[in-house]
C-alpha cells in the first residue's frame, strides 16, 4: 500500500511554475528519497503535502485521505521536520515535546513514556539546558523527536542534513534509518550520497517534475556500464578529442561512455595517435551524481 | 479548535519565562503608585522650590492637591504603559511566522483559529489583569488620601479606557493576522490612533471618534456623561468585535 500519493501537482508563484505536473509514491515502510537542486521545488512540494501550501492542481493523499489546504486531517498520520527548525528557545527540550504531545491530543502517561523513549533514541535524555543553547545538529534532533512523537506513520523530513558537519550528518542518517521500523520516511536531499546510504526508492525531481525515479540500484542501473573521463591540457582540444572519441562534454571533460576495456584501450589509442595531451584519464564507476548531473543536464 | 488550550498555557508560560509577567507586574505596580503619590507630594515640591522662585520673582501661593490631581496623573500614564504594551507584544504573531516555530504545530493539528484566540485572549487577560491592578492600587490610595468630592466616579472612565485599549490590542492583532513584522504592526496600529487624535480636532465628528472614550477626567469629574459619547463606545465596541473576528479569518489564509 502507498501511504502518499502525489498526481499531476502543479504550483506557480506568479509567471514561475516551481511544480509542472509532479507525480509520484511513496510505499509503506520504505525510506524516499526526494532529490533535488535547490529550489526544485521539494519544500513546496512537501508543504502542499502538509497542506500549508495551496496547490494549482492536482492531487495528493496520504494512508488514503486527500490533503486540503489549511488544517488538514491528514496531518495525523505525518511528522514534519522542516529544514530549519525553529523552536520556542525558552523551553527544554522535555517541556517542547510535553506541549507538541498535548496539542496532537495525546494523554499526560503517554507524552512522558513517549518523550523519554525519543529524548534517549536522539541522544537528548540527558540534556536539562533550553534550547536557546542548542547547536545546529542538536536542533536537528529534537525536530526528529517532535516529529515523531505521535508515532506517525509518515516522516517527512526536509533536507534534514544540509546544514550539518559530517558528524551531525551521520547522527541524523542514523536516527532517520532507526526510525523506519515503525514510520514510512520521505527525505528530500541534494546530498547523494546521504540518498545512497539510506534510501530504498528515489525521485529526482527537476523543473517541476519526476524526472526519474525508481529504487537506488534500478537507477544506477539505468546507467549501463562506467565512463571515461578525460581532461585535455589544452582547453582547445576538447572538441577535437570529443569527435575522435565519440564522447560527450561536460563541463570541459570529455565523456566516453559504456568505457569497457576494449574501449579503454582503443581511447588511449586514439589519443596517443593523435598526440593529444592529456592532465587526467579517469575510468568512473557509475554513481548517483553522475546520474542526476546528466538527468538535470549538468 | 484543536489545541487552544495546551496553545494557552504555552503562551502564559512564554509570558512567564521572557520575563514579561514581571515586567508589566512591575510596571502596572509602579504606575499605580505613582500617581496619588506625585499628586500627593505636589504641594510638598513646591513647597520646597518656592525659596527658588520666589528669587526669580515668581510667587507661589498655597498648591493644593485633590483625588482628582491623582486620576488625572493615573489616566495620563495609561497611553504610555498601552505603548509599552503594544510594542512588547506586536511581534507575538509575527515572530511566530517569520521565524517559523508555529510550523511544526500547525502540522500536529493546532488549528489557526485556536492559535490566533490563543494569543488574543492570553494578551488581552494579561493587560486587563494589569490595568485593573494598577487601577486598584490608585483607587485605593486615593481613597485614603482624600475625602473631597472633586471625582464623582471614577468607574465609567477606566471601563471605557479599558474598552479602548481592548480595541488597540485586537486592532493589533488584526493587523498581525496580515502584515509580516512586528514594525509593520506598530506602525499600522499607531496610525491608526494617531490618525483618529488628528480626526478628533473637527469637533463635528469627535463624538463618534474611539479615542473619544479615553477622555476620562471629563467624565470623572462630570463634565460629561456616557450618554454624551454613547455614538463613540458603540463603534469602539464595533472596531474591537470586527478587529478579532478578522483578525481569526485573515490568519487562515496567512501564508507560511
Amino acid at each position: 500500500m502507498n501511504i502518499l500519493e502525489v498526481k499531476d501537482l502543479r504550483k506557480s508563484f506568479g509567471s514561475k511554475t516551481v511544480l509542472d505536473g509532479l507525480t509520484f509514491s511513496v510505499s509503506e515502510g520504505s525510506v524516499f528519497g526526494f532529490i533535488g537542486r535547490n529550489g526544485a521545488g521539494k519544500t513546496t512540494t512537501m508543504k502542499i503535502i502538509l497542506g500549508l501550501l495551496k496547490a494549482d492542481s492536482g492531487e495528493v493523499t496520504v494512508c488514503g485521505e486527500r490533503v486540503r489546504y489549511g488544517s488538514t486531517p491528514t496531518n495525523k498520520f505525518i511528522g514534519y521536520l522542516p529544514d530549519v527548525p525553529e523552536f520556542y528557545s525558552y523551553m527544554t527540550a522535555k517541556e517542547y515535546l510535553r506541549l507538541c504531545g498535548e496539542v496532537t491530543g495525546m494523554k499526560q502517561s503517554e507524552i512522558k513514556a513517549r518523550s523519554s523513549e525519543l529524548l534517549e533514541l536522539v541522544g537528548l535524555a540527558q540534556e536539562k539546558h533550553r534550547i536557546k543553547g542548542f547547536s545546529r545538529g542538536m536542533k536537528q534532533r529534537l525536530g526528529i523527536a517532535q516529529a515523531l512523537i505521535n508515532k506517525p506513520r509518515l516522516l517527512i523530513c526536509d533536507e534534514p542534513t544540509s546544514a550539518l558537519d559530517p558528524v551531525g550528518r551521520k547522527e541524523i542518517l542514523e536516527i532517520i534509518s532507526s526510525a523506519k521500523g515503525e514510520t514510512s520516511v520521505i527525505f528530500s536531499t541534494h546530498i547523494l550520497s546521504d540518498v545512497e546510504k539510506i534510501c530504498d526508492d528515489t525521485a529526482i525531481l527537476e523543473k517541476g517534475k519526476t524526472v526519474l525515479s525508481g529504487t537506488v540500484s534500478e537507477l544506477k542501473a539505468k546507467r549501463s556500464g562506467s565512463d571515461l573521463h578525460i581532461v585535455t591540457a589544452n582547453a582547445g582540444d576538447t572538441p577535437k578529442a570529443a569527435q575522435l572519441l565519440g564522447g560527450e562534454i561536460f563541463g570541459g571533460t570529455v565523456i566516453v561512455r559504456n568505457a569497457s576495456q576494449d574501449k579503454i584501450f582503443s581511447t588511449l589509442k586514439t589519443i596517443s595517435e593523435n598526440r593529444i595531451p592529456v592532465l587526467k584519464i579517469e575510468h568512473a564507476e557509475p554513481d548517483l551524481e553522475q546520474l542526476f548531473m546528466e538527468v538535470i543536464g549538468k | 479548535m484543536n489545541g487552544f488550550s495546551p496553545f494557552l498555557k504555552k503562551e502564559f508560560f512564554e509570558l512567564y519565562r521572557k520575563g514579561r509577567l514581571l515586567l508589566f507586574g512591575i510596571l502596572f505596580v509602579f504606575f499605580g503608585i505613582e500617581a496619588p503619590a506625585l499628586a500627593k507630594l505636589t504641594p510638598k515640591l513646591f513647597k520646597m522650590m518656592s525659596d527658588e522662585f520666589e528669587q526669580q520673582g515668581i510667587v507661589i501661593k498655597d498648591v493644593t492637591s485633590t483625588a482628582a490631581t491623582s486620576w488625572e496623573q493615573f489616566f495620563g500614564n495609561l497611553p504610555v504603559i498601552l505603548i509599552v504594551f503594544v510594542i512588547v507584544f506586536a511581534g507575538s504573531v509575527t515572530n511566530e511566522f517569520s521565524s517559523g516555530s508555529v510550523i511544526p504545530l500547525l502540522t500536529k493539528g493546532l488549528s489557526r483559529t485556536a492559535f490566533m484566540l490563543s494569543k488574543l485572549t492570553s494578551t488581552l487577560l494579561t493587560w486587563s489583569a494589569g490595568l485593573w491592578l494598577c487601577f486598584g492600587i490608585t483607587y485605593a490610595y486615593t481613597a485614603y488620601y482624600w475625602k473631597d468630592n472633586s471625582v464623582q466616579s471614577v468607574l465609567p472612565a477606566i471601563m471605557l479606557w479599558w474598552l479602548f485599549s481592548v480595541m488597540v490590542i485586537c486592532l493589533m492583532f488584526f493587523f498581525a493576522s496580515f502584515v509580516k513584522t512586528h514594525i509593520q504592526v506598530m506602525i499600522c496600529t499607531g496610525s491608526i490612533v494617531f490618525a483618529m487624535s488628528i480626526i478628533g480636532i473637527a469637533q463635528s465628528v469627535k463624538k463618534y471618534l474611539p479615542i473619544t472614550v479615553t477622555e476620562s477626567m471629563d467624565l470623572c469629574t462630570g463634565a460629561e456623561s456616557v450618554s454624551d459619547i454613547l455614538p463613540a463606545i458603540i463603534i469602539t465596541a464595533a472596531v474591537t468585535v470586527c478587529s478579532a473576528v478578522f483578525s481569526v479569518v485573515l490568519i487562515s489564509k496567512k501564508k507560511l
